[in-house]
């Protein structure tokens, strides 16, 4: 035997395992009061219907966010298509993000001419030169 | 001419603009190339590019260029008209553009200033080539000759513009020698306020069918053109429609006889349209083919483009009701231009726009007074 053990004093083992098994006891008896009842389980489950649409819009809201974000809004096909048509201050060709104008920018009285094939005139004073001016740009 | 250490400096100041976001650095004058054929007529002075800036936006690249440029007059006879071809990289982008200076009276030695102001919106991709050509396309002298390629049809533009332009002169010439200067200073008020009369619409030019973003609500229908003939038209009108609907015009054609004893090679409609309250517009024109199609005297051709045009005014759609059509420009071929008279034209007044040297004309008046008018119709 070791010499340790020998130090021990005398162990009321009997007593003390009794003790033991009613604190035992009373735990599993707390357990069970506090425990959720089955039934309760059962009517909050993980996924319910009004968590599911939360999520899914959830989801649909980033999608959305996503396509605003990263791409640009779909376009009419037509808007990509070549014109020629007046602005603010010129005369422009366009086709899609590609540009192409000539500006009259100061002229005070500016006429138009249109030609039916694709053609967008513009005439004017220039207030620099003084000359007569005519500018066109085409559809290409 | 330009070096190509211009050019590649020009590439990269605008790469530079391109990775510059929001910012913008000056465009130098090496990526704009002009080009004067060795046995031109002009020659080039002096060219500046002032204040053309080039800036990023986005993943595009907005250039705004400001040209300026001294012509001189290194020919034998007087200059009348000029017209530049304007491209923009033609092979790689395309956008074309011309720019015509009318009513010019330069003689031989005499120098002009001319400018042209150009904005382009491109993708950032930028090649070693210059971003701009301009190329002479044609000058037309006094005496109706003319020098130059004529990629353009710039001839027959500037040979009408002449002709018109000799028609009003002698128009007022004629008045101030049977009216005086009052009576030419009536001629100018009348005139100035039919310019300022005359009501203008928006048109936009696209190749194909029906815009998906037009007014249109209507179903689209057949048009029939009526017509306003002059007596003294080489051509006569015969029949014409428009597929119309709504705001939109599109697919214009009009039957036409040469009613003349000479061959005619280009025909030109003017087109007028009316809304639903009757107020008229100049639409603009219909051009036969630029083929070289001879119609021979007593035939007929058909002038057709399949083209859409849309119609508004003051940022509101403007419903096609009614069409008008008349002869506007004749060319022969021989090269003889007709246009009609002023007696024509006043059976169209208030929708027709004065002529670029009626306006010219105007415009001295009201800068200068009566005098400079006077003096200035002397010179011719």
């Amino acid at each position: 035997m070791l010499p340790e053990l020998k130090q021990i004093p005398e162990v009321p083992w009997n007593r003390i395992a009794a003790d033991m098994r009613g604190n035992i006891r009373l735990g599993l008896a707390a357990g069970e009061c506090v425990r959720p009842s089955r039934q309760a389980e059962r009517d909050t489950p993980l996924f319910s219907g009004a968590r599911a649409t939360l999520a899914l819009a959830s989801v649909l809201a980033l999608m959305v966010t996503g396509l605003m974000l990263e791409g640009p809004a779909p376009r009419m096909a037509r808007a990509n298509e070549p014109m020629v048509q007046a602005t603010v201050n010129g005369i422009q060709s366009r086709s899609g993000d590609q540009a192409f104008g000539l500006m009259h920018s100061g002229a005070s009285s500016v006429t138009y001419t249109v030609g039916a094939q694709g053609t967008l005139g513009a005439r004017y004073t220039d207030p620099e030169t003084g000359n007569v001016t005519m500018t066109k740009v085409y559809v290409e | 001419m330009w070096s190509n250490v211009k050019t590649l400096t020009a590439a990269i100041v605008l790469l530079g603009a391109a990775g510059l976001q929001a910012q913008d650095v000056a465009i130098p004058a090496g990526a704009v190339n002009i080009n004067l054929p060795d046995n031109s007529p002009l020659a080039l002075k002096s060219f500046t590019m002032a204040d053309s800036r080039a800036s990023a936006r986005g993943a595009a690249l907005a250039l705004d260029l400001h040209m300026s440029a001294t012509l001189r007059n290194n020919g034998a006879n007087r200059i009348h008209g000029v017209t530049l071809r304007v491209v923009a990289q033609e092979v790689t982008l395309g956008g074309k553009g011309s720019v015509t200076y009318p009513s010019l009276n330069v003689g031989p030695g005499e120098t002009f200033q001319v400018r042209i102001d150009m904005q382009l919106m491109r993708p950032s991709q930028v090649t070693g080539a210059p971003l701009v050509q301009v190329d002479l396309d044609g000058v037309l002298f006094q005496d109706l000759s003319f020098f130059g390629p004529d990629r353009l049809n710039s001839r027959r533009m500037m040979t009408a513009c002449e002709m018109e332009a000799q028609r009003d002169r002698a128009h007022f010439k004629r008045v101030l020698a049977q009216a005086g200067r009052a009576g030419l200073q009536r001629e100018m008020l009348e005139s100035m306020a039919r310019q300022s009369e005359s009501s203008q619409l928006a048109v936009s030019v696209k190749r194909s069918g029906r815009a998906v973003t037009s007014a249109a609500t209507g179903s689209e229908h057949d048009a029939e053109f009526a017509f306003l003939k002059f007596p003294d038209s080489p051509v006569e009108p015969l029949r014409g429609l428009a597929r119309i609907s709504g705001n939109e015009a599109r697919a214009p054609r009009i039957e036409v006889r040469n009613r003349s004893n000479r061959p005619v090679k280009y025909v030109e409609m003017g087109w007028i349209v009316s809304d639903p309250s009757g107020k008229q517009y100049m639409a603009g024109s219909l051009p036969s083919a630029d083929s070289d199609v001879i119609l021979p005297p007593g035939q007929s051709t058909r002038l057709l483009q399949e083209t859409t045009l849309n119609f508004s005014a003051k940022g509101q759609p403007v419903n096609v009701q009614k069409m008008v059509g008349f002869v506007n420009q004749v060319e022969f071929a021989d090269g003889k231009i007709w246009v009609p008279t002023r007696q024509d034209n006043a059976l169209l007044v208030g929708v027709l726009p004065a002529s670029a040297e009626e306006q010219r004309l105007t415009d001295i008046y009201r800068k200068r007074g009566i005098d400079a008018l006077a003096a200035e119709l002397g010179k011719f």
